[in-house]
C-alpha cells in the first residue's frame, strides 16, 4: 500500500489546546518496512493512530492508495498492533486468531487460516488454550498471528514488543522479519528502542519534540540479519543518536 | 463461547424454580353463589373465625349453596379497606373499632351479627406483684395496645385515679412484656395471653373491664352497606351457616379445634385455641340473645359503648342505627 | 489448601457458637418463649418437614422469580443506555427514586391490590434487585479494555458488533458483582413482603409463630432462611467461576 501524507498537522482540543503534531509531508511505497523513532510525547503514537483511522486529523490529509483511511480500514486492509496483545480473554488461542474473520468478510480475499497462522508463529498446540495461560512474548504471537489471518497490506505497529523482556524481544524481531518478508506488506513501526529500529527497518523516519515533525528520514540498505557490533551498524547508531539528540533542526530531505 | 454456555445453564435452572404467576382457574359453575370472607387477623380460635371454619369443613355453606373463599388479613386493617370497597363480602371486627371507623374515616360498614356480646378486653398483673385492685395500679406502668383505649380510663375513673397517677405504656402484642417486668399491669384479651402467661408457670390478677360497669362488646361479623343493600339474601345463607358452625363448635370442641388448626398450622398450639374457644362462648349468650337467638344487637348495647367512646375518646357523633341491623339475622332464621 | 482450611474454620466457629447457645440456655434457664435452644429449634424443624419444605419452596419462588426479573429488567436497561447514551440521565434518576422508595412501605399497598398471592411479592424482589443489577452492568458495559476498542474500531465494527462481541462479555463479572448482592436481597424482600401479607411462605410462617409467641417455630425459618441465603451465594460464586472464567476472584 502507498502512503502520502500532506500537511498532516493534529492539536487535542481542551482548556489549552495541545498540537500534538506539526506540519507532515511524506510518502511511503508499498512494501516499505518503516521505522518512526524520536522521544517520548513526540506524536508518534498520534501519528500512527491517525493514519490507523483512529483520529480524525486537524488538518492535512492521509491517502492510502489514493484512498481515505476510513474506506481502506473498512476493507479490513489495515491491521493494528500495539503494546497490549488486545486479546480477548473469554476467547481460547484458536477463537481469538479468528477473531478477525467474524465481522463483515473483507472485500478482498482472506489471509491465512487461523490454523496456519499459529503454525506461521509457532502456537499450533496452544488451540484450545486460554490468553492468561500464556506468556506476553506468546500473547504478542497470537496477535501477529491474528493479522497474518487479515490479508492487510499495512501493518501499523505502535511499540509492540516494548512490554517484553530483552531476550523475548530479540527473538520476536527475528520471526517477525521471517512472518514479514513472504508478504511484504507495507509496516510503520513505532519504537523508542534505537536499535530494533534498525534490525528491523529499511527506512527510519526521525521525529522532533512535541509538537512532532519530521527531522531526519534515512534509508538503511544493511543486509538482513543485521548484527550491532558491525561498524556500518554503529555508524547509523552514532547519526540517529546526533538527530534525535539536536531534536527541533529539521535536515534537508 | 464456554462462558455464554454456563450462563445459560444456570438460566435455566433459575427459570425451572420460578413459579408461575397464576393457576388456571377451572370455569366456574354456575350453581354455587361465590363470597370471599377475611378474618379480621390470622387464623386462630376467635368465635366468628370458627363458625366460618367449621361451616366451610362441615359443609355448611355447601348446603346453602356457596363458595366460600376464606382469607386472613395480616392485621393491618387490611380487611376494613377491602371490604368497604367491595372486594371482600363478609369480615370480622371489634365492635369499638367498627364504630371508631365509621366515625371516622366513615367507612361504609356495618355488623350484622354480634357474636361477641361482651369484649374480651381485660388488664392483667402477675400474681406475684402483689397488685390486687385497681386502686393498686396507683404508681404502676399500665400497657395499652393501640391508642389508649377508653375502657382503661372508665377503670381508672371508677377506682377513683387519675390518669396522672399512673403511668401508661404503648405496647404491642407481647406478654413477655408482663413477665420479664417491663409493664406492671398488661392488656390482654381474655381469651388469649393468659393461655400463654399461665402456661409459663405464671399466675395471673385479672381485672375486667365490664366488672366495673364499663360497657364493651366483642367481634362482630361485619359488611358494607352497599353489599348488604345489593346481597342481602346470600349475606343470610352465609349467616346462617357461620351460626351453625357456632353452634356446632359449642356442641363439639374438640373437632372444632381440630379444624381450626387445619387453618392455623402446626405453629399453633391446639390446646390455646381450645382455651380461646371456650373462653369466647362464655361471651356468645346475653339477655338479648336468648331470645332472638345468637348474633342478636340492641340499640342499647351500641349506643352504651358509642356514648363512652364519644365520653372519653372524644370520637366524632354517629348514627349508632347506621352502625348495626339484625336484618340479616332475621331473614337467616 | 488454604481454602479447604478457612471453609473448616469456618464450621468449626459455627458449631462452637450453637455449643455456647445451647449452653447458655441450659445454664441461665432461659425460657424457650425468650429463646429457644438450638436443640429445640432442629427438632421442630426435623418434626415439620413437610411445612417447611412448602413455605421454603413458595419463598424461594417468589425471591428467584423476583430476582430473574429484576436481573431482566436492569440488564435490559443497561444494555439500552449503552446503545442510546443520551437516554442514561433521564433514566437513572428515575431508577434511584425507586430505589429511595422504602418498598416496606410499598409492600402493603400492593398487597392491597394485588392480594395475597404471589404477585407482589415478585414485584417487590423484583424492584429491589433490578437498581444494583443496572448500576453494576451498566458499568460493565463501559469498562472496556482500551486496546481492545482501537482494535475493533480498526476493524470499523459498528455499535453492534461492540456491543455484542466485547461489551457484554466484559459486562459479565459485572453481573455476577451484582447477583451476590442482589440475591440475598431477593430473599429477604420475599420474607418482608410476606410479612405484610401472605398466603404462604417461610415469611408467613415466620409472623404466625411470632404472634404465637412459637420461638422454637421462628428461629427453625429463620434458621433455613439463613443456610439458603447461604447456599444461594456459595452457587452463585460457583456459577460465576464457570462463566467468567478469565477474571480472577478478589476472594473466595
Amino acid at each position: 500500500m502507498e502512503i502520502k501524507i500532506n500537511n498532516l498537522q493534529h492539536s487535542f482540543p481542551g482548556k489549552s489546546e495541545r498540537e500534538a503534531l506539526a506540519e507532515i509531508n511524506c510518502q511511503i511505497k508499498p512494501g516499505q518496512f518503516v521505522a518512526i523513532v524520536g522521544p517520548s510525547g513526540c506524536g508518534k503514537s498520534t501519528f500512527l493512530r491517525l493514519i490507523a483511522n483512529l483520529l480524525e486529523p486537524s488538518g492535512g490529509e492521509i491517502l492510502l492508495d489514493g484512498k481515505a483511511p476510513v474506506e481502506i480500514a473498512a476493507q479490513r486492509r489495515i491491521a493494528w498492533m500495539s503494546q497490549s496483545p488486545a486479546l480477548l480473554p473469554w476467547l481460547t488461542v484458536g477463537e481469538n486468531v479468528a477473531l478477525a474473520q467474524r465481522f463483515r468478510p473483507p472485500v478482498s480475499q482472506p489471509g491465512l487460516s487461523a490454523e496456519e497462522a499459529l503454525c506461521r508463529v509457532g502456537l499450533r498446540d496452544d488451540l484450545d488454550a486460554y490468553p492468561s495461560m500464556l506468556s506476553g512474548g506468546m500473547q504478542q504471537r497470537l496477535a501477529l498471528a491474528r493479522i497474518l489471518t487479515m490479508d492487510a497490506d499495512l501493518w501499523l505497529m505502535d511499540e509492540p514488543f516494548s512490554a517484553l523482556d530483552e531476550l523475548t524481544r530479540e527473538r520476536l524481531t527475528i520471526e517477525l522479519l521471517e512472518l514479514w518478508r513472504p508478504l511484504q506488506p507495507t509496516v510503520l513501526w513505532v519504537t523508542h528502542h534505537i536499535y530494533e529500529a534498525i534490525r528491523l527497518a529499511d527506512r527510519i523516519l526521525v521525529m522532533s519534540p512535541a509538537p512532532g515533525r519530521l527531522v531526519g528520514d534515512i534509508q538503511v540498505d544493511l543486509p538482513y540479519p543485521r548484527n550491532e557490533p558491525a561498524p556500518a551498524f554503529q555508524s547509523l547508531l552514532l547519526d540517529l543518536r546526533a538527530m534525535l539528540g539536536q531534536g527541533s533542526k529539521q535536515l534537508a530531505l | 463461547m464456554r462462558g455464554y454456555r454456563s450462563l445459560l445453564i444456570f438460566l435455566m435452572v433459575v427459570l425451572s424454580s420460578c413459579r408461575p404467576l397464576g393457576s388456571f382457574e377451572n370455569p366456574l359453575s354456575v350453581d354455587p353463589y361465590e363470597l370471599t370472607f377475611m378474618a379480621g387477623y390470622k387464623p386462630q380460635a376467635n368465635l366468628p373465625f370458627v363458625g366460618v371454619y367449621v361451616a366451610q369443613e362441615k359443609g355448611f355453606f355447601k348446603e346453602e349453596g356457596l363458595r366460600v373463599a376464606i382469607k386472613h388479613s395480616p392485621g393491618s386493617g387490611e380487611h376494613l379497606q377491602l371490604t368497604a370497597t367491595g372486594k371482600v363480602q363478609v369480615t370480622t371486627q371489634d365492635a369499638a373499632i367498627l364504630l371508631k371507623r365509621r366515625a371516622d374515616p366513615g367507612l361504609p360498614l356495618v355488623s350484622i351479627a354480634l357474636i361477641g356480646q361482651k369484649g374480651q378486653q381485660a388488664y392483667a398483673a402477675l400474681k406475684t406483684s402483689g397488685i390486687r385492685s385497681v386502686q393498686d395500679w396507683k404508681g404502676q406502668t399500665i400497657g395499652y395496645k393501640g391508642t389508649p383505649p377508653p375502657d382503661l380510663f372508665a377503670l381508672l375513673s371508677a377506682a377513683g385515679l387519675k390518669e396522672s397517677d399512673v403511668e401508661l405504656v404503648n405496647v404491642g402484642f407481647d406478654p413477655r412484656l408482663l413477665t420479664e417486668g417491663k409493664v406492671d399491669v398488661y392488656p390482654v384479651y381474655k381469651s388469649n395471653e393468659p393461655y400463654l402467661v399461665r402456661s409459663w408457670g405464671y399466675e395471673l390478677e385479672m381485672w375486667d373491664a365490664a366488672d366495673y360497669g364499663v360497657p364493651t362488646l366483642g367481634l362482630a361479623y361485619v359488611t358494607s352497606d352497599e353489599t348488604l343493600n345489593t346481597q342481602p339474601e346470600q349475606l343470610a345463607r352465609f349467616l346462617r351457616a357461620a351460626l351453625r358452625g357456632i353452634q356446632y363448635a359449642a356442641e363439639h370442641p374438640e373437632e372444632a379445634v381440630e379444624i381450626v388448626i387445619q387453618y392455623a398450622g402446626p405453629e399453633t398450639n391446639p390446646d390455646h385455641m381450645r382455651f380461646m374457644l371456650e373462653t369466647e362462648l362464655v361471651d356468645l349468650t346475653s339477655e338479648s340473645t336468648a331470645g332472638n337467638g345468637i348474633g342478636w344487637q340492641t340499640e342499647e348495647q351500641w349506643r352504651a359503648l358509642a356514648d363512652m367512646l364519644q365520653e372519653y375518646e372524644a370520637m366524632p357523633l354517629v348514627d349508632v342505627q347506621q352502625v348495626f341491623t339484625n336484618e340479616i339475622l332475621e331473614a337467616a332464621r | 489448601m488454604n481454602n479447604r482450611h478457612s471453609e473448616i474454620a469456618a464450621w468449626v466457629m459455627i458449631l462452637v457458637f450453637l455449643v455456647l447457645w445451647e449452653l447458655g440456655v441450659r445454664v441461665f434457664h432461659i425460657p424457650p418463649y425468650l429463646l429457644p435452644a438450638p436443640s429445640v429449634v432442629l427438632q421442630t424443624l426435623i418434626a415439620n418437614p413437610s411445612v417447611y419444605a412448602r413455605a421454603t419452596f413458595i419463598t424461594m419462588g417468589e425471591a428467584l422469580t423476583g430476582l430473574f426479573l429484576g436481573v431482566l429488567a436492569g440488564a435490559v436497561l443497561a444494555a439500552f443506555l449503552t446503545l442510546f447514551p443520551g437516554l442514561e440521565n433521564g433514566v437513572m434518576t428515575l431508577a434511584i427514586l425507586v430505589k429511595s422508595t422504602p418498598l416496606v412501605a410499598v409492600a402493603p399497598l400492593l398487597t392491597l391490590w394485588l392480594g395475597f398471592g404471589v404477585l407482589p411479592k415478585i414485584i417487590i424482589t423484583g424492584l429491589l434487585t433490578f437498581f444494583p443489577v443496572l448500576v453494576n452492568i451498566l458499568s460493565g458495559l463501559h469498562q472496556i479494555d482500551p486496546a481492545l476498542m482501537d482494535l475493533f474500531q480498526s476493524w470499523r465494527a459498528n455499535r453492534w458488533e461492540i456491543f455484542w462481541h466485547l461489551r457484554l462479555p466484559s459486562a459479565l463479572p459485572y453481573l455476577f458483582a451484582a447477583l451476590k448482592i442482589s440475591a440475598p436481597l431477593a430473599l429477604i424482600g420475599a420474607v418482608v413482603a410476606e410479612w405484610t401479607g401472605a398466603s404462604g411462605g417461610l415469611g408467613k410462617t415466620m409472623w404466625m409463630a411470632y404472634t404465637n409467641l412459637n420461638l422454637p417455630f421462628l428461629f427453625a425459618a429463620i434458621l433455613i432462611l439463613a443456610a439458603i441465603g447461604a447456599f444461594l451465594y456459595r452457587f452463585l460464586v460457583w456459577v460465576e467461576k464457570q462463566t467468567v472464567f478469565w477474571v480472577q476472584p478478589l476472594q473466595e
